[in-house]
């Protein structure tokens, strides 16, 4: 070490731990790699839990016992599997789950909780790029086409392309063959080209 | 808005960039996002307390480990009398409690005295009277580490086997449940006999959670050929519990001594759980679902409902009465206090599948299928009118919200528990073991999953000492268990729904 002083570089910032590094470390009990994986997922699992119960509220509190949920179930947690399939479907079981509850008669006066955390602005959903071209209002018939199209159809296709999981992973999500997941898709996005040409 | 406006070369694009494009804009209108990970972080924390470590998938105790004990088979034999003294002595001192109320006794001496304290329990174990414990709480009967469960095929080429039992004769032959109405003889080696033992298919309604689905023999099934069996009948699938009569391993008749023993509306074709079996009090038990129904859960509010019979354990006597009698010391068999059913003597239960007595100490455990969360549940020998909390609390501390003033301390809490999450979905609850093949087992309640197939350990004895249950994780059985067995000699079979049944064993470490 030299007597001379100099600003500090500029440090390279450490790479990103992967999913299944943060997936073993809270298995091993490491509450802040859980913490990580929330953060790095929150925002996909609470847009495909928006997907099913329509509803901000009702998603928000399906993305929290998404991650409650999962945390308490990492101990029978199959690495083959994959943590993306793997929230995916503990998403779309708490969704529905939520929207369940919500129909419930209540015994009580007392409104259902709800969830009030803190939010900030969502980050851009890459896809909507490719729809740069659409007018606003052709937006709205696109999103409204997709709307229409029945939940699994919304539900395949979001695993595929809003979750990103290959044709296999998507059947793990989705607990269906891989085979079925081309046949689902097929004939989902066959569907949304109809109701977009209001065929 | 006119679908002319779409550009074409929008709507021929490809597939993907399609789906990807319309799920994009799908959800853009969420401009905000929530950050749920502090309330994630929170309820986590929060867990730790209400939640414990029940469900380690590396075994390891709990407790600085003890030195593996493989008692000997006299040993054993002494731990179980010491259990049965246990037993015994809870009994005696409620008797006595109940002298001492009827003479005036105040309800502080009835609690003082009267109940044994857990610790008390704890001492009776093997080490009372030889050495003193240090520590009470160490109760090494069950280590996790020392197990390696195993299973070997037992027969196959069933049909839907939903179960297995013994008819406690010592005769040669087992009796495996199929779901569409036939129970089928099997001998020690596994060879299938041809002729069923029962077939009374022509009146089982079928269906996913539905069909035969136990069978019970009377404790004098030797002597009177009497058994009895539940299932969900055609055409509008109520629940049945029939009598028939029949000789070991021979072909019964297919027409019930009695049109039925209790009949039960089903509203729905769920949660009509299935297990029956006779208690060591003679008495037989029946476990009923909470009605059906999923979309929300207990949709009836049946759960926690006084007068219907679902989501209850039903204590009769069958040797009493035209169809049968009410035990006199059931809860509820003279004053019908709050409107329950004379027959009731627990409450609270969603969808208890699977049940058994534990041979050596009479406690009756309970597999009960969840909404959310698989539960082991207890009924301590002699003990009434316990209430497991269904449909307003599942697992210890989950109220349902719209439950007002949900307090969870005024239910039962189970046993053990679990989320329903993948790739988990249903308990399959299981026996405790009381064999003499494996005295690393000893003690041991074996209970699994329908979709997951894993098979856990908890250490019922210590359960029973009050100290806490810890489920191991002991096989990732390829097989879903529908249900477990358990022959005359204590020793376990795995049901599994695909054709087969397997015996349960250890590999030696």
């Amino acid at each position: 070490m030299t007597g001379t002083t100099s600003a500090p570089a500029a440090r390279a910032a450490p790479p990103a731990q992967s999913d299944d590094a943060l997936v073993e470390a809270a298995q091993r009990g490491d509450l802040h790699a859980w913490e990580r994986l929330v953060r790095r997922y929150q925002e996909p699992v609470y847009r495909v839990a928006w997907l099913v119960v329509r509803d901000t509220e009702m998603a928000e509190a399906a993305t929290l016992s998404t991650f409650v949920r999962a945390f308490r179930a990492l101990p029978s947690y199959a690495p083959d599997l994959g943590i993306l399939p793997w929230l995916f479907r503990i998403t779309a079981g708490e969704s529905r789950q939520q929207r369940r509850e919500s129909s419930r008669p209540t015994r009580s006066s007392r409104p259902v909780e709800r969830m009030q955390g803190p939010h900030r602005p969502a980050s851009p959903v890459p896809g909507v790029a490719h729809a740069a071209g659409l007018a606003p209002t052709d937006r709205t018939v696109v999103a409204e086409a997709f709307d229409r199209l029945g939940e699994e159809d919304r539900m395949v296709i979001a695993a595929r392309y809003l979750f990103g999981l290959n044709r296999d992973d998507a059947a793990s999500a989705l607990s269906i063959s891989s085979a079925m997941v081309e046949e689902r898709l097929s004939g989902a996005l066959k569907q949304l080209r109809v109701r977009m040409s209001g065929a | 808005m006119s679908n002319q406006s779409l550009p074409p070369s929008f709507l021929g694009m490809p597939d993907d960039q399609l789906g990807t494009v319309a799920v994009s804009l799908a959800v853009s209108e969420l401009r905000w996002a929530p950050d749920v990970a502090p309330a994630v972080m929170d309820r986590i924390s929060r867990d730790a307390v209400a939640y414990p470590e029940h469900f380690d998938r590396r075994p390891r105790p709990p407790m600085p480990p003890p030195a593996p004990i493989a008692l000997p088979p006299s040993e054993r034999s002494a731990k179980r009398a010491i259990g049965r003294l246990a037993v015994f002595a809870v009994i005696l001192a409620i008797v006595v409690g109940l002298v001492v109320f009827a003479a005036g006794g105040t309800t502080g001496a009835w609690g003082a005295d009267a109940s044994p304290a857990p610790d008390e329990e704890a001492s009776a174990g093997p080490s009372a009277g030889t050495e003193p414990n240090p520590e009470p709480t160490s109760f090494p009967f069950f280590d996790p580490a020392t197990v390696s469960l195993r299973t070997d095929l037992f027969v196959d080429g069933l049909d839907a086997p939903v179960y297995l039992t013994d008819d406690g004769t010592g005769a040669q032959c087992l009796y495996v449940v199929e779901r569409g109405g036939t129970v089928r003889l099997v001998r020690p080696d596994g060879e299938l006999l041809g002729r069923p033992f029962l077939d009374i298919s022509d009146r089982v309604r079928v269906g996913p959670e539905q069909g035969l689905h136990s069978l019970a023999f009377h404790p004098q099934f030797k002597k009177n050929g009497r058994f009895f069996v539940h299932y969900d009948s055609l055409p509008d699938g109520q629940s049945v519990i029939a009598e028939f009569k029949g000789r070991p391993c021979k072909s019964a008749s297919n027409k019930a001594t009695k049109a039925s023993i209790l009949t039960v509306d089903q509203p729905f074709t769920n949660n009509n759980a299935g297990w029956i079996g006779f208690g060591p009090d003679g008495y037989l038990y029946i476990p009923l679902g909470d009605g059906g129904g999923t979309d929300p859960g207990d949709p009836k509010g049946y759960g926690q409902l006084a007068e219907p019979l679902y989501s209850k354990v039903l204590r009769i006597n069958v040797d009493k009465g035209k169809r049968y009698a009410i035990p006199s010391d059931n809860p509820y068999a003279k004053k019908r206090k709050g409107g329950f059913p004379p027959a009731m003597w627990a409450r609270g239960l969603r969808d208890p599948r699977r049940s058994s007595f534990d041979r050596a100490t009479g406690d009756l455990w309970i597999g009960d299928v969840g909404q959310r969360i698989e539960e082991v549940n207890r009924i301590p020998a002699g003990v009434p009118d316990l209430n497991f909390g269904w449909s307003d609390v599942e697992g210890e501390a989950t109220c349902h919200p719209n439950v007002p003033d949900c307090d969870p301390s005024q239910f039962e809490p189970p046993v053990a528990f679990y989320d329903k999450v993948p790739p988990h979905r249903a308990i399959t609850g299981g026996y405790v073991y009381r064999g003499e093949v494996f005295p690393e087992l000893d003690g041991v309640y074996l209970f699994s999953d329908f979709a997951s197939g894993f098979i856990w350990g908890l250490d019922a004895d210590a359960v029973v000492a009050g100290q806490p249950a810890t489920a191991y994780q002991l096989l990732d059985a390829p097989q879903g268990v529908v249900s477990f067995g358990e022959d005359d000699t204590g020793e376990l079979y795995v049901v599994s729904l695909d054709g087969s049944v397997y015996r349960l064993g250890v590999d030696a470490s």
